[in-house]
């Protein structure tokens, strides 16, 4: 009923804006230069999502069985081909012995870390630019609300006095996600019963943070000298020992909430521009900031209770992508998605290459690339980004 | 006043009513009320650091009493003063109380002193209410000389020279790139804190590399040291402790109303005569290496520097003149008391220092947070 | 339509900032809120575009409470233009100002007609060749006149600004207030600014709402009416000469009177 009322008055409102008017030339002018604008925002994504194709390519081949690059591609293909004609029932032909192992290799020891990888870089990308725009603050990450903190104290315990000593396990990733949802949680309770700004929403999360750091902190002096490294070991993040069973879980939440993020990110844009703009342009500002706050948080859990804590990607992939495709949030979402996802899986491929036979977590590899990608970032910044 | 007497468009009543602005205010009571409150306000600031003072005497005397030999406090106290004296009247309880538990309560003195100044003048320089001495980078660095230093001898004591000597050396690493950062770009708060991030990572990340690589009791000796605990700092180390850091709280002190017109803002405190940017780096250097020698021994405490100067605000203001001087004796008595609640609360078990404080502070955090009327940070 | 304001209260906290606040705003036309600062004139107009729910009183639009109009219907209605305040990320100008037309958008698709109405209210503003610019490059006067832009792109019954002169140089602070008189002249819209500059709410405003402490209207009506020597002596304590500028009254602010005189 509301837009029947009110479109009359877009009209006439709009009558009297036609002094302002220009021709139809200068219009098109513009719109070209728009146009332009947004290709070069769309070439970015689409460099991402080949580069990513490529460094899967080269990352195939990493290991001690030798396959070629090309041949990597084609195995994989073959094994999709083979995938969709048995689907339909179709006659396939057998597998000969080298061809075989090789599939072996390619699809059940070396892409399941890629495929999560890349689905890892993806949801912590996302999620870390959605938290900077909700929150307001170019320091902000996915684990900005306490994530980290829940989810570190959830494996602590369920690694010191549970059974599980892998990473991975399932009992350390269940309770890894249920603790790591407790801090969001918290946060986002408070600020329905009252209306918190994103800075008390960012120091209630480094508060909750702390609390849980000490918990965590007391169980792990009192631990088991090997249990303690198998703790740090998950904190690190990385990728050893996930297997196609735990994608489902990550890719499923990745892709709903990240659909939701995409969905919003026009509104994200009108959040970034203020809380009274955006009351002003019709938008509830804190509902939208717990609506934003849950999808991030979700996603994150998600991959944090499989990989640990991987840091700098929710961080500074965000940042790149901003470099390049500016802060509209409709194609730095997308952009830090695909940007992120290249990030992950070129620092795992470092990480298995540059010490070779030795590896190096992901974990690791992002922070010594995160650290100095940060100190440029600061240095070459022109504002101000704390107020 | 010249030109306003000279102005044409203004009334005689309006010259003689800004005349009489000029005229001195002798009598009025308002001046009076606002001295008195004034005055009665400096006599409750004394009388908190006194408080503090006091209690700082109980509770240390409390800790050394804590312990499976047990000794009263009266005793404590006597023993004390017979040592100094010099003459020692029961060897036992002499050995216990002077070479086993009054290290440990000094080291918390002089730490929490150190610290809880470190943090109001971090805050201050940073205008960030969670600047505390580790902003400079100081405990990513200490962190990882600690931990070459324990990878490297196999040492699984934190308290060998090598450790000390490494924490130190390493932790000013960081405050040195911080300054060179700065003199890149500019000396502004945020390009300080945000280099001092970026360093944290950098060195976190190697100090991951080397926990990961070590063995599980190496990793369990480094975890311990980066906890924070005071029971490791010996006699020999404490002159050191206590030389720097009163080094520290008497700069701090000297330079205090300079740290008050820096709080105005760069802009007016360039106006007032002082360069905002050089004393900003001067103050990252005198934080860093306060912290560094504290932090080299104790290892690394944390929360001290952060909600000691917090606390004390709320009870004497933010005037840095006798904010410092009560820092530095309220963080002495926040440092010792979390010691003390350590040795006890799971007696004979002892919880490390650094974890009661982290348990103490976080609440505290929360509702300093909770409580505080205005934005901390502008949104 | 009409926009009244009965008996509105607001706190903050235990601060009672407003204290009962009446007054109507029936036809189209500019509206100026004097009064010194501190009087909640800031929040007066925060109230009525529902960014802060009053503790008593009630406000309404054509009859309806605010507080029962969806948001996104009283931001086709009300648009709100704060007071200036860096952005942390920029976008262009374009599309800031295109985030005025979300209220009227569906599926947030920009029309063609969305397009073109954001085209002509930055030429309103003067800034159509800014459009490509990020926001993070343009001076206080530019990002005003931005923000400006994106209030008039909600094509809003009622215009609401705060001080949105205030960072203008001579030539634009006289561009936009005559901007906002010919809107407010010639279509339905009510535009309702505050404003420091005395002689600009003298020339412009069809209605003038002075406030005074603490927190009431203290006259309400035409400039000439509102705009007089006992009542800037009254309201802000200081002394003036009035002089009449083509009809309007002109303020020549003399003497500052005896503080303890106005206590």
């Amino acid at each position: 009923m509301d837009s029947d009322e009110t479109s009359g008055e877009v009209e006439q409102n709009y009558s009297v804006y036609e002094e302002w008017a220009d021709g139809e030339s200068g219009t098109r002018a513009e719109d070209a230069v728009y146009e332009k604008y947004i290709l070069r925002k769309i070439l970015f994504i689409l460099a991402a999502a080949a580069g990513i194709i490529i460094v899967m390519g080269v990352s195939v081949t990493i290991g001690d069985y030798p396959i070629g690059v090309a041949e990597s591609y084609q195995i994989i293909f073959d094994h999709i081909i083979r995938n969709i004609q048995n689907l339909f029932g179709m006659d396939v032909p057998p597998l000969d012995r080298a061809e075989e192992i090789k599939d072996h290799v390619v699809w059940n020891l070396r892409m399941p870390r890629l495929a999560l990888g890349a689905v890892a870089g993806t949801g912590l990308a996302l999620a870390g630019a959605a938290m900077q725009s909700t929150l307001k603050n170019p320091l902000a990450d996915p684990y900005t609300t306490g994530i980290s903190s829940g989810a570190c104290f959830g494996a602590t315990v369920a690694i010191c006095y549970g059974s599980g000593v892998l990473a991975g396990d399932g009992t350390v990733v269940a309770s890894a996600f249920l603790f790591s949802l407790i801090p969001t949680g918290m946060i986002i309770s408070v600020s329905m019963i009252k209306k918190v700004s994103p800075v008390s929403m960012i120091l209630a999360g480094i508060a909750v943070m702390y609390i849980f750091n000490a918990v965590t902190t007391v169980i792990r002096l009192w631990a088991d000298p090997n249990d303690l490294e198998a703790v740090y070991q998950w904190q690190v993040g990385s990728f050893d020992g996930l297997h196609w069973d735990d994608l489902p879980v990550m890719l499923g939440v990745t892709i709903a909430g990240g659909a939701a993020v995409m969905l919003l990110s026009r509104d994200l844009n009108v959040l970034s521009a203020g809380d009274e703009s955006a009351n002003s342009l019709g938008m509830n500002a804190s509902a939208m900031r717990i609506i934003l706050l849950t999808a991030v948080s979700l996603i994150a859990a998600s991959i944090v209770s499989f990989t640990g804590i991987i840091g700098f990607v929710g961080l500074v992939a965000p940042h790149v992508a901003r470099m390049f495709v500016g802060a509209d949030n409709r194609y730095l979402v997308p952009a830090s998605a695909a940007f992120g996802a290249l990030l992950l899986i070129v620092s795992d491929l470092i990480g298995r290459t540059i010490i070779s036979p030795a590896v190096l977590q992901v974990g690791v590899v992002t922070a010594f690339l995160g650290g100095p990608l940060f100190l440029y970032l600061v240095v070459r910044q022109r504002k101000e980004v704390w107020g | 006043m010249q030109d306003i007497h000279d102005d044409p468009l203004l009334s005689r009543s309006v010259v003689e009513s800004v005349d009489e602005w000029d005229a001195p205010v002798d009598s009025d009571s308002a001046l009076k009320t606002t001295l008195a409150y004034y005055l009665h306000s400096r006599w409750w600031k004394y009388v908190f650091i006194v408080i503090c003072f006091i209690a700082i005497v109980f509770v240390a005397g409390y800790t050394i009493t804590v312990g499976s030999m047990k000794i009263t406090i009266m005793e404590t106290y006597e023993t004390i003063w017979n040592h100094i004296c010099g003459n020692i009247v029961n060897d036992g309880y002499d050995f216990i109380v002077w070479e086993l538990r009054l290290p440990r309560v000094l080291a918390g003195i002089i730490a929490g002193a150190g610290l809880a100044v470190c943090g109001a003048v971090m805050q201050n320089t940073m205008k960030n209410p969670l600047a505390d001495p580790y902003t400079t980078g100081v405990s990513s660095g200490a962190s990882l000389g600690a931990t070459i230093a324990m990878t490297a001898t196999g040492a699984l004591f934190a308290s060998t020279d090598t450790v000390v000597i490494g924490a130190f050396a390493f932790s000013l690493i960081p405050v040195g790139m911080m300054v060179l950062i700065s003199k890149m770009k500019d000396s502004s708060p945020t390009t300080m804190i945000m280099a001092g991030i970026g360093v944290m990572y950098i060195f976190n990340a190697i100090t991951t590399v080397l926990m990961i690589w070590a063995d599980p009791q190496q990793m369990q000796a480094i975890y311990r040291w980066q906890v924070g605990t005071l029971e490791i700092v010996k006699w020999e180390n404490l002159p050191i402790m206590f030389a720097v850091t009163l080094a520290g709280v008497l700069i701090s002190l000297f330079i205090s109303g300079r740290l008050n017109v820096l709080a105005t803002g760069d802009e007016s405190a360039k106006a007032m005569g002082i360069n905002a940017g050089r004393m900003r780096v001067w103050c990252l250097i005198l934080v860093g290496l306060v912290s560094a020698v504290i932090v080299s021994f104790t290892g690394l405490i944390g929360f001290v520097g952060l909600v000691a100067p917090h606390i004390t605000r709320l009870f004497i203001g933010s005037d840095n003149r006798f904010l410092i001087p009560a820092c530095a004796v309220f963080g002495s008595m926040l440092l010792i008391v979390a010691d003390a609640i350590g040795k006890v609360i799971l007696y004979p078990n002892v919880v490390q220092v650094g974890v009661v404080m982290s348990f103490v502070g976080g609440p505290i955090f929360l509702l300093l947070l909770l409580g505080s009327r205005k934005k901390m940070w502008s949104a | 339509m009409r926009l009244s304001v009965e008996n509105l209260e607001y706190s903050y906290g235990s601060a009672k900032v407003l204290c009962g606040i009446n007054f109507r705003v029936d036809r189209p036309g500019l509206t100026c809120i004097i009064g010194p600062n501190g009087v909640g004139k800031s929040t007066l107009v925060k109230c009525l575009d529902g960014i802060y729910k009053p503790s008593a009183g009630r406000i309404t639009i054509g009859g309806r409470d605010i507080s029962g109009i969806r948001p996104r219907e009283l931001a086709r209605l009300v648009a709100f233009v704060p007071v200036v305040s860096g952005d942390m990320f920029s976008m262009t100008v374009f599309d800031t100002v295109m985030m005025g037309r979300r209220p009227h958008q569906k599926l947030g698709n920009a029309s063609p007609l969305d397009r073109e109405i954001v085209r002509r209210t930055l030429n309103m503003m003067g800034i159509r060749d800014l459009a490509m610019r990020g926001s993070d490059e343009l001076s206080a006067g530019q990002h005003q006149r931005m923000v400006i832009a994106r209030g008039l792109a909600q094509t809003p019954r009622f215009l609401l600004l705060d001080e949105p002169t205030a960072n203008l140089d001579a030539r634009h602070q006289i561009q936009v207030a005559m901007t906002l008189k010919d809107l407010a002249s010639r279509s339905g819209m009510s535009v309702i600014m505050i404003s420091h500059d005395l002689n600009i709410a003298a020339r412009f405003a069809d209605t003038i709402i002075m406030m005074a402490p603490p927190g009431v209207v203290y006259a309400s009506g035409p400039p000439e009416e509102v705009i007089t020597e006992s009542s800037i002596r009254d309201v802000y304590g200081v002394g003036c000469s009035i002089v009449d500028a083509g009809g309007r009254p002109h303020v020549i602010l003399l003497d500052p009177l005896r503080f303890r005189e106005t206590r």
